[in-house]
């Protein structure tokens, strides 16, 4: 499959690493030969330095035979250029890196008829972060088929119900009321549990099913639920506004502190009831005079990715509930739960690997990727002649490593059970490990035609 | 400042009133009550300086912001001496300092009045009287909507954006657009005023009179005893409420003939003001209810109620002698006339928006206090308000004040004692007409002297031109040529 990526910055780079490993012909187009030159060091790929919304650029690369063009410049306007240059020059399948909400259309979608994916990783990370804080115990939210199916991460507590005991039993105590357990991840590693799986202290597990059963669940799972009253976001930038007017709309108190004293001015103006206030994040004694160790909820999204990790040690330090911090690079990512930081969210990361999954899985609604454990959620939609239409879970081969968290059917959200039958139109939420992840996608593949 | 556009201006709007000035004329001549030769002639004179002034001035059609100021003060001062002079001619009014106090008492819709025998009055000068009442309120709808926003004056800006129309440089064209529509809804409110106060009892005129009266929030009634001589508990319902309607901004009304009834709840400074009144009726009435001075539940509630709207909206209508009521009334009286109407509306006073304003102010300055680094906003209506607008409401609040003090220093000065020259400074600075002490709600101005009939004068004046206007044309740089 050939791949035309326009930038070579985090984002850029991150992708065709991604998608190089996996076998696919890359090209990677860059104007500064300075950062291309830093790219060129790591990457196997094709290079081309030039302007990635010159059409005669485009056209040397070929754009007749592209299969995906992703344009993932830090320029919201480049990125949609390029994209309607490459509609115009034949390219298949265009995704637009897009971040200013101004060019969104009722929320979601672009107007623009050529670009098929546009990207909004603040978006999403605000997102997830607001669903994060509020789901006490809950480390990791995701939302599916327009959040009627929630998938929640959470740590098993030492005192919590269902700590030592396997999913039979539970299954027998609790019966309907608990959500389905869909992934465990234990001492580093991932797997996807039976019934003779026994739940322990500090596993992370994933729950599936509908709002409700999911948050009765985390009840079972978590020792205490605090409610989530007073919120102080560091920094007032696009991300930071954007989650502080989603969480005063669920009536949390927000402070919102940063260092700049125009970005200041302009959240002071664009939100209402939050406090702002102009203070370096890395000035202990101003924000423990703001009362940093009584937060319920503390979240790092300034520009300064260092900053971000201390300001969220110290409010760890000081007593503050939940930390969330904004980290893009992956060696950061993969240090911070060590450091007690609860969640990283990366949307740049997140960006790469989101590409990533729309390359060659034709009948994927929707993908996301489970936290540091490589597993991923992916939503299907079943086709008509598909095998499993019309047969009884129990007897499908379902691939291995590999799981169905919740069926969507037209009259509702059903856990699947042996007996449940799927029909055509329904959608699943799979989850699926890395070594599971081809075996799935060949199984959902099966009528759509495009493999 | 272009001197010959502003003459020519005001020669406009000396033209316009002395054509206004026929309607009282027909009136008298209706009631065959001998005086429309007065009218007639003041008519005459009126057009004879309009054309002086028309052809002395020079084109009006590009005034600017500093034009604006000398247009608005002067052409209410203009408009209000030749109102006096039909009075002045026929004897109805003896003096002329009384007849143009009478005159510019109407068009400030102050209400303050310097008759002693009102029912002696002939139909010809209650008519005029109550007409200059609503040419005066139509002139204010127009100023706190349309002029004032575009000049910048008070914190009025907040509502340049209220009213639908064309947004250019010049004055005129927005100007005109938001007069048609506003002036519709003025109108609009009078004609089912006056019909609600017939279906109650009410003569033609006299609802005619009390719905001009209400509607401008003036005062001015044809009884010695204002509202409260028609002994009508259903007249005074109607004015309460018409009353509350005149002191709501009109863009309010307007969207909700529009449609938007919803408006109304989404204002900020409409809750403010319906909250200002509920509060301030419920002090009023607990010591009213334990001293016990009307007899009936019912009666204490009307008049209670009736006099609160009535001085909030800066209307000035009575129906009951406060002065009787325990000492808390007055005190609570006395802050409302300071506070006024909606801005928007045609009540004078500091307005409720200022107020708010102010008060949101000083919360943020509270809060600047607890967190020493925060940045803070104004907020109101559910917008970011400029920190300039609020040093502007700021500086709006402190020439009130100093004007009202002066006004209280300069009465007492002249021999009146403190509480007659507070409620006389408030009641014409806050255009509601009846004040306090020797000016309370049974009695009127006419035993003040020359001087301090021009001194009220120049209160009602300023107080209805948003001080500012007025206290603007004392810079020197006002008058530089441009």
């Amino acid at each position: 499959m050939k791949i035309v990526i326009i930038g070579a910055g985090a984002v850029g780079t991150d992708l065709a690493r991604n998608l190089t490993e996996s076998g696919h012909d890359v090209v990677l187009v860059e104007k500064n030969a300075d950062v291309m030159a830093v790219a060129q060091e790591s990457l196997d790929c094709r290079f081309v330095t030039d302007s990635g919304v010159s059409p005669s650029a485009l056209e040397k690369i070929g754009m007749r035979d592209c299969d995906l063009f992703a344009a993932v410049t830090n320029l919201d306007e480049i990125n949609i250029i390029a994209c309607l240059t490459a509609h115009q020059l034949g390219a298949k399948k265009k995704v637009a890196r897009v971040r200013s909400q101004e060019y969104y259309y009722h929320g979601s979608h672009l107007a623009f008829k050529g670009i098929d994916i546009a990207m909004n990783p603040d978006h999403e990370a605000a997102h997830t972060i607001r669903e994060t804080l509020f789901r006490s115990g809950a480390l990791e939210a995701h939302r599916f088929a327009k959040g009627k199916v929630r998938v929640v991460a959470a740590k098993v507590a030492e005192a919590s119900y269902v700590a030592g005991k396997s999913l039979r039993e539970l299954n027998k105590e609790l019966g309907n009321s608990i959500a389905l357990v869909a992934a465990v991840c234990r001492d580093d590693t991932t797997l996807i549990p039976n019934g003779d799986t026994i739940l322990q202290p500090n596993d992370l597990i994933y729950f599936t099913g509908t709002r409700r059963l999911v948050d009765r669940s985390l009840y079972y799972v978590s020792a205490q639920q605090e409610p989530l009253q007073k919120v102080m976001i560091v920094g007032a930038n696009a991300m930071g506004r954007e989650l502080a007017r989603d969480l005063m709309a669920a009536k949390v108190k927000v402070k919102i502190v940063d260092p700049d004293p125009e970005r200041c001015r302009i959240a002071s103006e664009s939100l209402h009831h939050a406090l702002v206030l102009n203070i370096d994040p890395v000035d202990t004694s101003p924000l423990v005079d703001e009362g940093i160790g009584e937060m319920d909820g503390f979240v790092a999204v300034g520009e300064d990715e260092e900053v971000n990790i201390l300001s969220c040690l110290l409010a760890k330090g000081k007593g503050a509930g939940r930390t969330v911090c904004l980290v893009n690079r992956a060696d950061y990512v993969d240090l911070l739960p060590n450091l007690g930081v609860d969640v990283a969210v990366s949307p740049r990361r997140s960006t790469s690997a989101t590409i990533a999954r729309f390359v060659g899985r034709g009948a994927v609604v929707s993908a996301e990727e489970l936290g540091f454990t490589g597993a991923q959620i992916l939503q299907y939609r079943l086709e008509k002649n598909n095998p499993a239409v019309g047969v009884p879970l129990h007897k499908l081969t379902f691939p291995g490593d590999a799981v169905i968290g919740a069926v969507i059917t037209p009259r509702g959200v059903q856990t699947p059970g042996g007996n449940t039958v799927l029909e055509a139109g329904d959608e699943v939420v799979v989850f699926a490990l890395p070594t599971g992840l081809k075996g799935v996608e060949k199984f959902f593949a099966v009528g759509t035609g495009s493999q | 400042m272009k001197l010959r556009s502003v003459i020519r201006v005001l020669g406009f709007l000396l033209g316009v009133t002395a054509i206004s000035l026929l309607l009282p004329a027909i009136v008298s001549a209706i009631y065959h009550d001998g005086d429309a030769w007065s009218f007639l002639v003041s008519a005459g004179i009126g057009c004879a300086l309009a054309a002086i002034f028309w052809w002395t001035g020079a084109d009006a059609r590009d005034i600017r912001a500093r034009e604006g100021f000398a247009v608005v003060t002067f052409g209410w001062l203009a408009v209000g001496l030749l109102g006096g002079l039909p009075a002045f001619l026929s004897g109805e009014i003896p003096t002329y300092t009384d007849a143009a106090f009478e005159s510019i008492s109407g068009f400030t819709t102050t209400g303050a009045s310097i008759l002693t025998d009102i029912e002696g009055r002939t139909h010809g000068v209650l008519f005029w009287r109550a007409l200059t009442h609503w040419l005066g309120g139509m002139g204010i709808v127009l100023l706190a909507l349309a002029i004032l926003p575009l000049l910048g004056v008070g914190g009025m800006q907040l509502f340049r954006a209220e009213v639908p129309g064309p947004v250019a440089e010049r004055l005129t064209p927005r100007i005109s657009q938001t007069a048609k529509l506003l002036w519709g809804v003025y109108l609009l409110l009078t004609a089912m005023e006056a019909g609600a106060l017939m279906l109650a009892g009410m003569s033609l005129f006299d609802a005619v009179c009390h719905a001009f009266a209400t509607m401008a929030t003036g005062g001015f009634s044809n009884h010695n005893a204002s509202v409260g001589g028609y002994q009508s508990a259903a007249v005074e319902w109607i004015i309460i409420v018409f009353m509350f309607l005149a002191g709501t901004n009109f863009t309010l009304h307007y969207l909700a003939l529009t449609g938007k009834v919803q408006a109304y709840i989404k204002d900020d400074e409409f809750r403010f003001y319906v909250s200002v009144i509920v509060l301030a009726t419920a002090v009023i009435l607990l010591p009213l209810f334990v001293v016990n001075i009307i007899p009936s539940a019912h009666d204490t509630i009307r008049h209670g109620l009736f006099q609160t709207v009535s001085i909030m909206t800066t209307t000035g209508f009575g129906t009951h002698d406060y002065l009787l009521w325990p000492p808390v009334a007055h005190a609570v009286l006395l802050i409302l006339m300071a506070i006024g109407g909606c801005a928007g509306s045609t009540g004078g006073g500091i307005k409720v928006m200022r107020l708010l304003i102010l008060m949101k102010v000083a919360k943020q300055e509270l809060t600047r206090l607890v967190h020493p680094r925060a940045v803070t906003t104004l907020w109101y209506n559910g917008r970011a308000v400029k920190p300039s607008l609020a040093t502007n409401v700021l500086g709006f609040f402190l020439l009130f004040i100093l004007v009202y003090v002066s006004g209280m220093v300069a009465l007492t000065l002249g021999g009146r004692d403190l509480v007659t020259s507070v409620g006389a400074t408030a009641a014409t600075l806050g255009n509601i007409g009846p004040g306090l002490g020797s000016v309370g709600p049974t009695s009127n101005y006419a035993h003040f002297v020359g001087w301090e009939k021009w001194l009220l004068i120049f209160f009602m004046l300023a107080g209805r031109l948003e001080i500012y206007t007025v206290l603007v044309l004392f810079l020197p740089e006002a008058w530089r040529r441009s």
